[in-house]
């Protein structure tokens, strides 16, 4: 007989990748739309791949290849920490099927080893994304041997382990500690946001290790980061090249030691955490002062709006982008561009082609409309029984998107714009660059959304994170944006005009396609 | 002449290739009836509700209501009618009076009217105090509650409920039985789905039966039920048909 916590996993793995659906469904439609979603998923995994080799190959010119190993388990580890932390208690406690589990005769440890199992895997395929390609130029670069073999495997296994429980706990008890209060999803969406800037604080603290020539300086990187911001990885490479073989055992005890020690400790208390998390304010009466009314597009743009700051993990895994483009018009004001930019490359045409494309790939990777439908979830039968056009409900839902992007792009865009002392043109294509993409991307999310939606989702991290319009997004806009930058290098002004010609056409395209989606449960 | 508010002629939905889940239904609901719609689980009840509420695609047919085709002149369907499914999925993200508003603003509700309705309604369903809290911290029954006070705030022609009385407390229960029987007063048409055949038997002038998705009886529940109660009628119906 299975072990039930093997049971509960096989359960949630099914759910979340929808296979068990998609053998069962009969619908041609729907095994087509599923083959071409999976076709983008494995361009976007190329797409990393691909960058992750560059990253590897220029380590290793800097002559750090030996350190690759570590450094991938430091980076990986940190991004898997922050999507953890900003899931919060939903990726253990708060999840849809919660009652129905606990209902089960299953003991509580078994339900937390299955969900935090659940985790790790998904986030383990992730590390893999990267860890591999990683691995294959070490070795090309810095030779193949069965024990560093070993060793990759090992620290590239367990690299998810340590940071995921580390992000889940401290998720709950933010989650645990606002949970009473009346405002509690506005709260932990803030302090979300705070530890979102915190780690952008470290990372810009990275970029600024570049060196003279204006060359990334890997070496003072990988200082920062493994040596002060994720130690236990440096102990893989203890045994890589210290020759401490005990070093990454050290590390895999440690990962698996923090994960018995925390299911135990929540299994203990996991009754008092449940209680905890669904403490609510008090109830409260309402004013005549709340009635209030709005247009039909005001209030289904309110609502998207209430959604998007409703829940942390949409929030932050929805405008991102949108931040780093806010914190970064703010850290322009400090910064001397002429310093910092190569003087032959300083024209007005190369930084307006450069612009143009680092904002299409800001604007892209914050894309909440590419699972605002998504998220209407089991409540959707509601919505479309509104006596509203498909069309009206799906403009609204890109709404947000535009409005957050426009607003973000377009101060990042003046801030760099004045202190370039951009030139007329440079200034219009930047601002139309912001305006276009931002609608751009809007709608393609939507569409995307209405094509591919995944309305049986447990968690909303699943599909604000991990599903296949987001990644068709945020991908196109990666892919997009750095090839414009390429292009800015030859063609300055012209690359940023092309790519605006390219959006305006786009959304013509995306505004047709909408007209015609119907919306059905 | 009756007013007829829906009328379903030849409804016919197939989930897959296969499945029939309704096959050529029809039936009309007139102004001021209470139309009951009775039948096991999976006979297709649910399915007829939600292709009636413009929610669901369905493949052969016509659905009129009060004159217009949902298939060709859906929102114009929509703004007459309610729709509330027998699980209240809201949002639960927003406070029950946010709620209402965004059903108000859907709905066109004047602020005056709205502000009227809902102090009527949440009064009448002893819900007014908790108006003000999100909807995620109510209780199943309340959520029903706040799904009706929606559904009527815009006072629809025509109200599709599936299991409206499952989750209501006895005393919202009667209220909105009363709640009923008002708007039929005033020229508007109630169909819904039920598993309680006593509550059926009691407040709806219309009865239909469905069963694998093929309407069996229909008509006037005294004619439906003929001398007997309607759990021995259904029970017969049903045991017929198998024969």
């Amino acid at each position: 007989m299975r072990a039930k916590w093997a049971l509960l996993l096989k359960i949630q793995l099914m759910g979340l990748t929808g296979i068990g659906k998609l053998r069962k469904d009969a619908d041609p439609a729907v095994r087509r739309r599923a083959i071409g979603g999976l076709t983008a998923l494995a361009i976007v995994g190329l797409v990393i791949v691909f960058y992750t080799v560059l990253i590897a190959l220029s380590y290793c010119e800097q002559g750090l290849g030996a350190v690759l190993p570590s450094f991938t388990v430091a980076v990986a580890s940190l991004i898997v920490f922050a999507f953890s932390f900003f899931q919060g208690a939903a990726l253990l406690f708060s999840v849809k099927d919660r009652d129905f589990v606990l209902s089960l005769p299953v003991p509580r440890r078994d339900i937390l080893v299955a969900r935090l199992l659940c985790s790790y895997i998904v986030n383990l395929a992730f590390v893999l994304l990267i860890a591999v390609p990683v691995t294959v130029v070490y070795f090309v670069f810095e030779g193949f041997g069965p024990a560093a073999l070993g060793t990759v495997l090992l620290a590239v296994i367990f690299a998810p382990l340590l940071p995921l429980i580390v992000g889940a706990a401290l998720g709950t008890l933010v989650s645990a500690l606002t949970a009473g209060m009346r405002h509690k999803n506005l709260l932990q969406s803030i302090l979300s946001v705070v530890l979102f800037v915190g780690a952008l604080a470290a990372s810009f603290s990275l970029s600024f290790s570049a060196g003279p020539s204006g060359d990334i300086d890997f070496s003072a990187m990988y200082d920062v980061l493994v040596g002060s911001i994720y130690p236990p990885a440096v102990l893989a490479q203890w045994t890589l090249t210290g020759g401490r073989v005990w070093g990454v055992f050290a590390f895999a005890g440690i990962s698996l030691a923090a994960a018995v020690i925390f299911v135990a400790v929540e299994a203990a208390f996991y009754d008092k955490i449940v209680g905890k998390l669904m403490a609510h304010a008090a109830a409260r009466a309402y004013r005549k002062t709340d009635i209030k009314s709005a247009s039909v597009m005001g209030a289904l743009i309110k609502k998207e709006f209430r959604r998007l700051f409703s829940c942390p993990g949409y929030m932050l895994n929805g405008i991102s982008g949108s931040i780093l483009m806010a914190i970064g018009a703010v850290v322009l004001l400090f910064v001397d561009l002429s310093a910092v930019l190569p003087a032959d490359a300083a024209s007005d045409a190369f930084l307006t082609g450069m612009a143009a494309g680092l904002l299409i790939f800001m604007i892209g990777i914050s894309c909440p409309a590419a699972s605002a439908l998504s998220l209407e979830g089991s409540s959707r039968g509601l919505l479309f029984s509104m006596p509203v056009s498909a069309q009206k409900i799906l403009l609204a839902k890109a709404a947000p998107t535009f409005l957050i992007n426009g607003a973000a792009g377009l101060l990042i865009t003046a801030v760099f714009c004045i202190k370039a002392s951009a030139g007329a043109l440079g200034w219009v294509l930047c601002l139309l660059t912001v305006i276009l993409y931002a609608a751009c991307f809007a709608l393609a999310g939507t569409y995307f959304n209405s094509k591919f939606p995944k309305y049986d989702w447990t968690t909303e991290t699943q599909v604000a994170k991990n599903s296949m319009p987001v990644m068709i997004v945020c991908f196109s806009a990666m892919v997009l944006g750095f090839a414009v930058m390429g292009l800015g290098f030859a063609i300055g002004y012209y690359a940023a005009a092309a790519a605006d010609v390219l959006a305006a056409a786009l959304i013509a395209v995306f505004l047709a396609l909408l007209k015609k989606v119907k919306l059905y449960v | 002449m009756e007013n007829i508010i829906l009328d379903i002629q030849g409804l016919t939905k197939t989930y897959g290739k296969t499945k029939k889940a309704v096959d050529n239904l029809t039936l009309s609901v007139c102004a001021g009836d209470i139309y009951g719609f009775i039948g096991q689980n999976g006979a297709g009840k649910t399915t007829t509700l939600r292709s009636v509420a413009g929610i669901l695609p369905f493949d052969k047919g016509e659905i009129y209501i009060d004159g217009h085709s949902v298939k060709a002149e859906p929102v114009a369907c929509k703004q007459i009618t309610a729709y509330i499914p027998d699980n209240p999925d809201l949002y639960e993200f927003l406070t029950g009076v946010q709620f209402l508003n965004f059903m108000g603003d859907m709905f066109g509700v004047e602020k005056n009217v709205r502000a009227q309705r809902i102090q009527q309604y949440a009064e009448m369903f002893r819900i007014a105090g908790d108006l003000g809290s999100p909807i995620g911290s109510y209780s199943h029954g309340m959520k029903q509650k706040i799904a009706l006070i929606g559904a009527l705030l815009h006072e629809p022609k025509l109200i599709l409920l599936d299991e409206p009385f499952v989750g209501l407390d006895p005393e919202a229960a009667f209220k909105l039985k009363q709640v009923f029987h008002e708007l039929c007063e005033k020229g508007s048409a109630i169909f819904f789905s039920t598993h309680v055949l006593d509550v059926a038997e009691k407040l709806c002038n219309k009865i239909a039966i469905i069963k694998g998705g093929r309407l069996i009886a229909s008509g006037d529940t005294e004619a439906v039920r003929g001398d007997e109660s309607l759990e021995t009628v259904f029970l017969e119906v049903l045991a017929d048909d198998a024969r």
